[in-house]
């Protein structure tokens, strides 16, 4: 009987099922709920079809106490209350982040081949731009409450609290997200925090899950070298010490221009490469963003920035190879 | 954690020296954020209220250098992304690399000075920042990059 090798199915195309765009393929690391998949994204065939649009916001209403739209009210005095109202006049950027891979001339002529290969660097890019909404989430352009986040006791149960109650000074809604940095997630889990919703509480059984403020966490996608590879101290955490709470409806407020450019290139003509190609996909992507308060200046969107080092610290602590493992686990 | 904070906001003045000497004294920090010092009534409420502090407390400070730290800050942040001191720090270094841009006029007094653009070299532009900040390198890359170039000259 011959060998099994004689039996080989002919292959004639590559699998496109896994690759899809923006985010949206089932392959990707991006979390369905991450504002990047919730938001309105427009493909566009120019830049300059991406429309920019001025950040402006006003102070936040003080509705504590008897103030003074309240003597207004009551025809105390018939002053009009001066709200602060900026206009930033930034120059808006338009992001580019790109990635390449090298192939060959034959792979690229199997059916589909350049459609896989594509969608495999989206995945890529999907992963990266996500970690980019993380720091825009984490940026100037939000709260950051004066909270104390230094303590002992000081956890992810608190940052929480802190978190949901800042969000419903300013939003109304029940339903709170939170975009959290791989570390914080792997501490919270290990601190047992993150069983938040209805679903996860009910299959829990330590009683703290149920006094954990309910918040929809959404692990952050982030596996690019520059950002987390190579974790080896706490300092490492670097641009990732906030954690960025919103309530849901703010996705669904964002513009997303996205702009995707595929370059395919013969990269060499000696003898032995001669079949090489390399392929580029670039991605040029600008927001509308939906700021509507002011902080002292920048204007600001309904998105509240707690300060988490201090529960990573003490949850770490008290493994005794927290860090570690969680470092390893945002590492490989 | 209180010494954290102060060894964070002390390599944020070691880091922000290395670009230029004047500098750390322009700028309010917190671990893992940082902004110009903004004179403003609601800039002092804004440092007292994210328990900012100052990153070189005895550094002089010049009126022209500081409104165009804040220009800076709030015309080229990048959706305030410059808040974030490793953006903050490619922001600067972008400027400085610059002759023409008004800071290096403002902070090289004396002229532009040629070990400084040397050593820039490798500062990055906005854009590279951004691109450094995602780029996931690729193995074999330079190695076409030098075969191409070379077969050009040809």
């Amino acid at each position: 009987m011959s060998g099994i090798a004689e039996y080989h199915l002919h292959i004639t195309s590559v699998n496109t099922k896994l690759w899809g765009r923006n985010g949206q393929s089932p392959h990707s690391i991006v979390h369905p709920k991450h504002p990047m998949r919730l938001c309105e994204t427009i493909q566009v065939q120019s830049l300059k079809e991406m429309k920019q649009t001025l950040n402006a916001g006003m102070t936040i209403v003080n509705t504590i106490g008897s103030n003074r739209y309240f003597s207004y009210l009551l025809d105390i005095t018939r002053e009009k209350i001066l709200a602060d109202h900026q206009v930033y006049d930034e120059k808006l950027p338009i992001f580019r982040i790109a990635n390449t891979a090298l192939t060959t001339e034959e792979f690229l002529r199997t059916e589909n081949a350049l459609d896989a290969l594509l969608g495999s660097l989206r995945l890529a890019l999907d992963a990266i731009e996500a970690q980019i909404w993380y720091l825009i989430f984490t940026g100037g352009y939000v709260f950051l409450p004066p909270v104390i986040t230094t303590g002992a006791n000081f956890s992810y149960r608190e940052v929480f609290a802190l978190g949901r109650a800042a969000v419903h000074r300013v939003a109304g809604t029940e339903n709170v997200h939170a975009l959290v940095p791989i570390l914080h997630y792997a501490a919270m889990l290990m601190d047992n925090t993150t069983g938040i919703t209805p679903t996860q509480q009910s299959g829990a059984t330590e009683h703290h899950l149920y006094d954990t403020p309910r918040v929809t966490i959404i692990p952050v996608a982030h596996n690019t070298n520059y950002l987390i590879n190579n974790v080896t101290n706490i300092g490492d955490i670097g641009l990732h010490d906030r954690i960025p709470f919103y309530p849901d409806y703010l996705p669904s407020l964002f513009t997303r221009y996205v702009y995707e450019e595929v370059l395919v290139e013969r990269v060499s003509e000696t003898s032995s490469e001669r079949n090489q190609r390399r392929v580029v996909l670039g991605r040029y992507f600008m927001y509308q963003m939906p700021t509507a308060y002011t902080q002292g200046g920048p204007p600001a969107m309904p998105v509240v920035q707690i300060p988490a080092n201090g529960a990573f610290i003490n949850t770490i602590n008290k493994f005794s190879n927290g860090f570690q493992n969680i470092s390893a686990i945002a590492s490989f | 954690m209180e010494d954290q904070k102060k060894s964070i906001i002390e390599s944020y003045r070691k880091e922000l020296a290395d670009i230029h000497p004047s500098l750390p004294a322009y700028f309010y920090a917190n671990a893992g954020y940082i902004i110009p010092w903004n004179r403003t009534p609601s800039g002092e409420e804004l440092i007292k209220r994210f328990l900012l502090e100052r990153v070189e407390p005895n550094g002089e400070i010049e009126d022209e250098v500081l409104d165009e730290l804040i220009r800076i800050w709030v015309s080229e942040s990048w959706f305030g992304l410059a808040v974030h001191p490793p953006l903050a720090f490619m922001l600067l270094k972008r400027h400085l690399k610059d002759p023409n841009s008004k800071l290096s006029k403002l902070l090289y007094k004396d002229g532009f000075p040629g070990e400084v653009a040397e050593q820039n070299e490798g500062a990055q532009s906005a854009e590279e920042v951004i691109q450094n900040l995602v780029k996931v390198p690729q193995e074999g890359e330079n190695k076409t990059e030098t075969k191409t170039r070379a077969r050009r000259k040809t």
